[in-house]
């Protein structure tokens, strides 16, 4: 067939299940997010704008035209959309309005699904009511494995072991005593963590596949996956990136007088919740035994966990929330609702948990406790097993993963450029030689 | 009599597309025209320009056929009113309601024949103020879309106080007595000139302005005391008057986009960013720097011009439309730079280059000069050096992908253009304006046309089309209606 080059490509004017140009994906990315991507033009003032973009592969100027066209494979492989920390600068100075900003958040949606082989996190992001089943169907199995393990009311205790027993008959017994600390560890938290863990990485091994072992141009030497490590720590916990979404005039400015301004204050706020998270996070299911505990005076190691991320997630919460409805700012002028089941599971698993803490500190022994502790768990590990591998809570892995897997191809890039350019020379000799030989 | 009452043609804007419309109007028929033009001179933007696209000829030599045109027609048949602006224009409703039976009271085109330039003869100030006095009192205004009864219109007219008189033999002996000085308006401010002053060298009517906001009148008099023409009378007053008019043309033109709305591009902020229109007077010979094309901060002779594209228009933030001459001009701005200054580079940053039809050519032409650069990508921030007073343009050059920092002298905006859309009060019709502020609709039923970038953005030649289009347009009014 000497047909046309563009349709041995496999451009399918009928747009259907084609692999170069999936119509199907410019509709799907159009769905996950708010952007009018198809508006533009390609001038590109978004990627020149962008503070964050390199200057040799820029965004998102490429990602509107590759989303218009629905090129899947440049796409999949794809870091930039977790590269971008969304100021909003591409957005506000686009001359079409098409909302670079927001296509970048919607990729990053849409990678997510990508990333994720079971399909689930697919239909968590095109329905709410999606949504909302598998949270509450977690919810249920929480609630039927409490009622097995624990049953539905609080045991009470007939002896006279804790303490003052005025009504004499049943005894309310302390948490420790009701619901004991290494049956939640066993029957709760390790299970979860193992599949949580399976999932996220076998995600995160996905995303390896489509975004450097699938990019022929690139031979990541062996070495460099723990040459760069540093940089997957630091980027973790500091989102350093975060502080440098400012054009070049504001970034001449002094540290301190951008914290007075308060230009960091979404970035701190940022880092101040996602910290609290990990610490809790890390603490529960590591430590359980610290926080379940019946002694009122708690260590000191205790208190600075448990203060720390009490307030890191409810005034991070309350802030991102707070942002969301009013809409100033353009990273927060559209939500998804995946954006909303985020912050509204994390406050209520923090205000469930405080809640749970205050009374075990002042009112235990108390039968609330039993079912405040249901409900903890209820709203903790649903949105534990749903957010972290499915939803927007994988950003925490994929975000800094994203930079070490940059940081890994230009790295390799570079040092095959030197390569190349020995191997530039190589092919001259080899036609003397050929001529030699002759 | 009947002769008598035929009203005049109203020709909102003295500039090229109003005289091409107002002299195509005339010359076709027995029609005469009263041709309003805020500044106190006619030609308006053309005579800003150094040269036109694509033949690279000044562009006074275009308007000078026009002004060969009015001069050789029947006299009187177009009347200039310079320095004026209209108040408000009213569409008459009823033959019958006795106020429009005052035929003389009416300045109609019959009575008014008088020479130019605008005249400030007493018989002419008489009738105006009557007609002031009696303005307003017979109109009904009940219908607010008009209902093209074809009575014409009745227009409020505002001429500034002329104080100098035809008289002037423009010998400058005023300006050089003249201790005040003025932002030179026709140079985009980039000089000075005195609070008397001659507007351009292709000035018409041909005469001395004063500045009257920066004129110390009876504090100073020193103009008044040296002219020996008896041209001067600084104790002269601004004018109301109105007239009848039985269709308009409106060829109110259009103003730069102001380049310092786009934040990104620090114009205002940097001296050496400077827009087209400026471009245009630093390279006219009798512009600011006598036609060279210097730099404004130092005062440099430009080696590297970067040309920003797009610099307002096809931007939703600004002007969502595309000017439509803003790419021939940076063409042309480039072509004349290069041979001005022939160690120069020009680099034009660009979305799209819009050259249509046979303007093609003139695209080729600028593209075969080796020191002439393209770089598809819009430039989304310039930074100085502040040192040298050079500029950093960032953009992306989409044909590679990659990021670019360009350094430059000096950088020129190519500025849209924004419709003048003049404030005139209407009581019983509209003004059928579109989103963008142009009037595209050409309104048949009202007699209300329109020419040049009032219209629609576009270059000298279509503008002229536009204005064949806008009086024959009027003929065609003026006949059904009679028929």
């Amino acid at each position: 067939m000497s047909g046309n080059p563009l349709n041995s490509k496999g451009i399918n004017i009928n747009g259907n299940d084609n692999n170069i140009n999936n119509f199907e994906l410019v509709k799907n990315i159009k769905n996950i997010g708010d952007s009018p991507f198809k508006k533009c033009f390609q001038c590109g003032t978004c990627s020149a704008i962008c503070p964050l973009s390199s200057d040799n592969k820029p965004f998102p100027r490429k990602e509107m035209i590759w989303s218009q066209w629905g090129l899947k494979n440049e796409l999949e492989s794809d870091l930039d959309p977790w590269l971008c920390y969304y100021c909003g600068k591409c957005s506000e100075f686009c001359p079409r309005k098409a909302d670079p900003g927001q296509l970048m958040m919607s990729l990053r949606r849409w990678l997510t699904t990508v990333y994720d082989w079971t399909g689930i996190s697919r239909l968590l992001y095109k329905s709410k009511i999606a949504e909302y089943i598998a949270l509450l169907s977690v919810a249920v199995i929480v609630f039927i494995e409490w009622a097995v393990l624990f049953g539905l009311t609080p045991p009470t205790g007939t002896g006279a072991t804790v303490g003052n027993a005025m009504n004499g008959g049943d005894k309310i017994m302390t948490i420790n005593q009701m619901v004991p600390a290494y049956k939640i560890d066993y029957f709760f938290d390790y299970p979860m963590i193992v599949i949580l863990s399976a999932l996220l990485l076998s995600f995160i091994f996905n995303m390896f596949k489509k975004t450097v072992l699938n990019d022929k141009n690139v031979k990541i030497p062996f070495k460099l996956y723990f040459t760069e490590l540093w940089s997957l720590i630091f980027n973790f916990f500091t989102q350093i990136r975060f502080s440098k979404c400012e054009d070049e005039e504001a970034q001449k400015e002094t540290f301190l007088k951008k914290l007075s301004e308060g230009k960091y204050n979404f970035w701190l706020t940022h880092v101040f919740l996602m910290t609290s998270y990990v610490a809790l996070f890390i603490g529960i299911v590591v430590f359980l035994k610290w926080f379940q505990t019946d002694d009122k005076y708690v260590l000191f190691h205790t208190i600075l966990f448990d203060y720390y991320a009490s307030i890191g997630l409810i005034f991070g919460t309350i802030y991102f929330a707070y942002k969301r409805l009013t809409k100033k700012l353009e990273r927060s002028k559209f939500s998804h609702h995946t954006d909303w089941a985020f912050i509204v599971l994390l406050f209520m698993t923090a205000f469930t948990g405080i809640l749970l803490r205050a009374f075990v500190v002042y009112k235990d022994p108390s039968s609330w406790i039993f079912y405040l502790y249901l409900l903890h768990l209820m709203i903790v590990i649903p949105m534990l097993v749903i957010e972290v591998p499915f939803s927007k809570w994988s950003h925490l892995a994929y975000r800094p993963i994203a930079i070490y897997f940059a940081a890994l191809k230009e790295k390799a890039e570079k040092l095959n450029g030197a390569g190349a350019n020995a191997a530039a020379a190589a092919p001259v000799d080899d036609i003397k030689l050929g001529i030699d030989a002759d | 009599m009947n002769k008598l009452k035929e009203k005049p043609i109203l020709i909102i804007g003295g500039g090229f597309s109003g005289i091409s419309a107002a002299l195509e109007i005339t010359e076709a028929s027995s029609k005469s025209v009263i041709v309003v033009e805020k500044n106190p001179y006619i030609g308006g933007r053309v005579l800003q320009m150094y040269k036109y696209f694509p033949k690279l000829c000044p562009s006074f030599c275009g308007f000078e056929i026009n002004l060969r045109r009015i001069k050789s027609g029947d006299e009187g048949k177009i009347k200039f009113f310079v320095s004026s602006e209209i108040e408000e224009i009213s569409e008459i409703q009823q033959k019958n309601s006795g106020e429009q039976e005052t035929g003389n009271n009416v300045l109609s085109a019959e009575g008014k024949v008088s020479s130019l330039p605008a005249d400030a003869s007493s018989e002419n100030r008489g009738s105006a103020a009557f007609n002031a006095n009696v303005n307003g009192n017979g109109i009904n205004v009940n219908v607010i879309n008009g209902n093209g009864n074809g009575n014409g219109y009745k227009v409020k007219m505002r001429q500034k106080p002329q104080y100098v008189n035809d008289n002037c033999t423009i010998c400058g002996e005023c300006a050089k007595v003249c201790p005040e000085n003025r932002l030179n308006d026709f140079n985009y401010n980039m000089d000075k000139q005195k609070a008397i002053y001659i507007t351009n060298i292709s000035a018409y009517p041909s005469k001395y302005t004063i500045d009257a906001e920066v004129c110390k009148f009876d504090s100073c008099k020193k103009c008044e005391s040296v002219c020996r023409y008896n041209a001067i009378n600084l104790n002269a007053e601004e004018e109301i008057f109105d007239i009848e008019a039985e269709s308009i043309v409106v060829a109110s033109g259009w103003k730069p986009y102001d380049a310092g709305k786009i934040t990104n591009l620090g114009f205002g902020k940097y001296k050496n960013v400077i827009t087209n229109v400026m471009m245009e007077r630093l390279a006219s010979d009798n512009g600011p720097t006598g036609g060279k094309i210097l730099r404004p901060s130092d005062g440099k002779e430009v080696k590297n011009v970067a040309f920003v594209q797009c610099a307002g228009s096809r931007n939703e933030n600004h002007l969502p439309y595309c000017s439509a001459i803003c790419c021939l001009a940076s063409l042309k701005q480039s072509i004349y730079l290069r041979e001005k200054n022939p160690e120069s580079n020009s680099t034009i940053f660009y979305i799209d280059i819009r050259t249509p039809g046979r303007y093609e050519k003139f695209y080729n032409r600028a593209l075969s000069d080796e020191k002439t650069k393209f770089i598809k990508g819009i430039v989304a921030n310039i930074f100085e050096d502040e040192s040298s007073g050079d500029l950093f343009l960032e953009a992306e050059d989409i044909l590679s992908g990659k990021k670019i920092k360009f350094r430059a002298d000096m950088v020129v905006l190519a500025a849209g253009m924004v419709p003048n859309q003049p404030a005139i009060k209407t009581s019983n019709f509209k003004f059928d304006y579109d989103a963008n502020g142009f009037l595209f609709s050409q309104n048949d039923n009202l007699g209300i046309f329109s020419a040049g970038v009032a219209k629609n953005p576009a270059d000298v030649y279509s503008s002229v089309q536009a204005s064949t289009g806008a009086a024959l347009s009027v003929l065609q009014f003026s006949a059904n209606k009679r028929g």
